[in-house]
């Protein structure tokens, strides 16, 4: 028993060190300037997929934080509030059409796009677990119905809101990121209800971290 | 432990609520191009100093294609095989040109003299837009030379400044066009972008440049009668 949880720990150790390495390869190719640049050139790769890439880098970079600064953070940190109402606030600068136009105009505030993104995937990761059913529930109502309702807003404006941006590239994403929010929110349902509808079993004692 | 996360969620909410002022001005813009339309209202873009040519026009730096013989221009920016959004630009500077013209017939007086209202279109596609293609794009929607002009640069680098200026932009639109940005551009007499309007909206994009006309007029007169 004990070496099984030790060989666990030793696999999760080496996972944590592998998701580091996994998270700054990840960052790294986004950050190259000519991809950096091909996803920027489509709006549908710019929203949905250069976004959410910089979600997971961020959370996989986040597992590198040492257990002083980790503990640091939880202090301030109660429910995990705190960093998903830092999450929330990011996910809702994002939607902002003008920001799509000006990152690409703006090294400035394409760096704070890049920081504030990554940060958001961690603050994800950092606070998902502390946060339990209510909170989190709480995030994604006000979240998901955010994203639901800017894609209404993309799919059906009779113009462009980039100027950078097709038409039908807009209405392509806006439909997209009702999918996407609709699929959230069906998947956290299904895994609440997993969990509600599960036999209860005592938690297993904490591995020392 | 819930005091410091109350004091870090409410600091969290007053940095995003100032990047969200000062992105979208003050919650009142939510575009590139809303943000475009206010900034101009709010402080005048001088027109950089690109030379155009066009149809019967060497070089000429575009401010003193704006300011000579005074009045208000109408510019806007097209190319002359978009077969879209151009048409309609076409007609709505064909409706202009025709407003224009009868204002002139009304008062006799105030024909082609300062104060006027002028129209400009400019090709951002220089490469094949030349003046020959501009002559025959301008026969084609039956434009007045006196009122209503034709130019371009050189080529795409020398229009470069002008685009960014003006935050034109342009795009491929994937069928061997563009898609762009396109507007009326108020351009006062003294060569600064001063409003953009839609293009449905001519009607007042027109009353407006003719009152600024007017004023402007107005305050050349007093300012030469007092120096």
């Amino acid at each position: 028993m004990k070496r099984r949880m030790s060989a666990l720990h030793t696999a999760g150790r080496w996972l944590a060190r592998h998701q580091i390495l996994l998270g700054g390869l990840l960052l790294a190719a986004l950050l190259v300037p000519p991809l950096r640049r091909a996803l920027e050139s489509g709006m549908a790769t710019h929203m949905l997929l250069q976004f959410p890439a910089l979600i997971v880098a961020g959370g996989l970079l986040a597992a590198g934080l040492s257990p002083a600064w980790r503990q640091r953070l939880d202090a301030c940190n109660a429910h995990g509030m705190a960093g998903l109402v830092f999450a929330a606030l990011v996910l809702a600068l994002a939607m902002v059409p003008r920001l799509l136009d000006l990152v690409l105009v703006d090294a400035r505030i394409e760096v704070l796009k890049l920081a504030g993104l990554l940060l958001c995937g961690a603050a994800l990761r950092l606070t998902w677990q502390a946060a339990g059913t209510v909170v989190q529930g709480f995030f994604l109502g006000n979240t998901l119905p955010m994203m639901a309702i800017a894609g209404t807003l993309y799919e059906e404006a009779p113009a462009r809101v980039c100027n950078a941006y097709r038409l039908d590239e807009q209405q392509f994403v806006g439909l997209a990121l009702i999918w996407v929010a609709s699929a959230l929110a069906a998947l956290w349902l299904a895994q609440v209800g997993w969990r509600l509808t599960r036999p209860y079993t005592p938690a297993a004692p904490k591995a020392a971290r | 432990m819930m005091g410091r996360t109350t004091a870090l969620s409410v600091f969290f909410a007053l940095l995003a609520y100032a990047a969200g002022a000062w992105l979208t001005h003050d919650f009142q813009i939510w575009t590139a191009e809303g943000a475009r339309r206010l900034e101009v209202a709010l402080a005048p873009v001088p027109a950089p100093a690109t030379p155009l040519h066009g149809p019967g026009m060497a070089d000429t730096p575009l401010p003193r294609l704006l300011t000579e013989g005074g009045g208000v221009t109408i510019v806007d920016f097209v190319y002359t095989r978009c077969q879209t959004v151009c048409l309609a630009l076409g007609s709505t500077f064909q409706q202009l040109q025709a407003t224009i013209q009868e204002g002139q017939r009304n008062s006799p007086a105030g024909a082609k003299s300062a104060g006027g209202v002028k129209l400009l279109s400019i090709s951002f596609d220089p490469a094949h837009d030349d003046p020959a293609a501009l002559a025959a794009y301008a026969s084609r929607l039956r434009a007045d030379p006196r009122i209503w002009r034709f130019a371009t640069a050189r080529d795409a680098t020398a229009l470069r400044p002008l685009l960014d200026q003006f935050q034109v932009v342009v795009i491929p639109d994937g069928m061997g066009g563009f898609e762009h940005n396109a507007a009326l551009l108020v351009v006062d007499g003294k060569g600064r972008l001063v409003r953009i309007f839609d293009y449905a909206d001519m009607d007042t994009a027109l009353a407006w440049a003719q009152h600024l006309a007017a004023t402007q007029t107005h305050t050349a007169k007093a300012e030469g009668s007092a120096g």
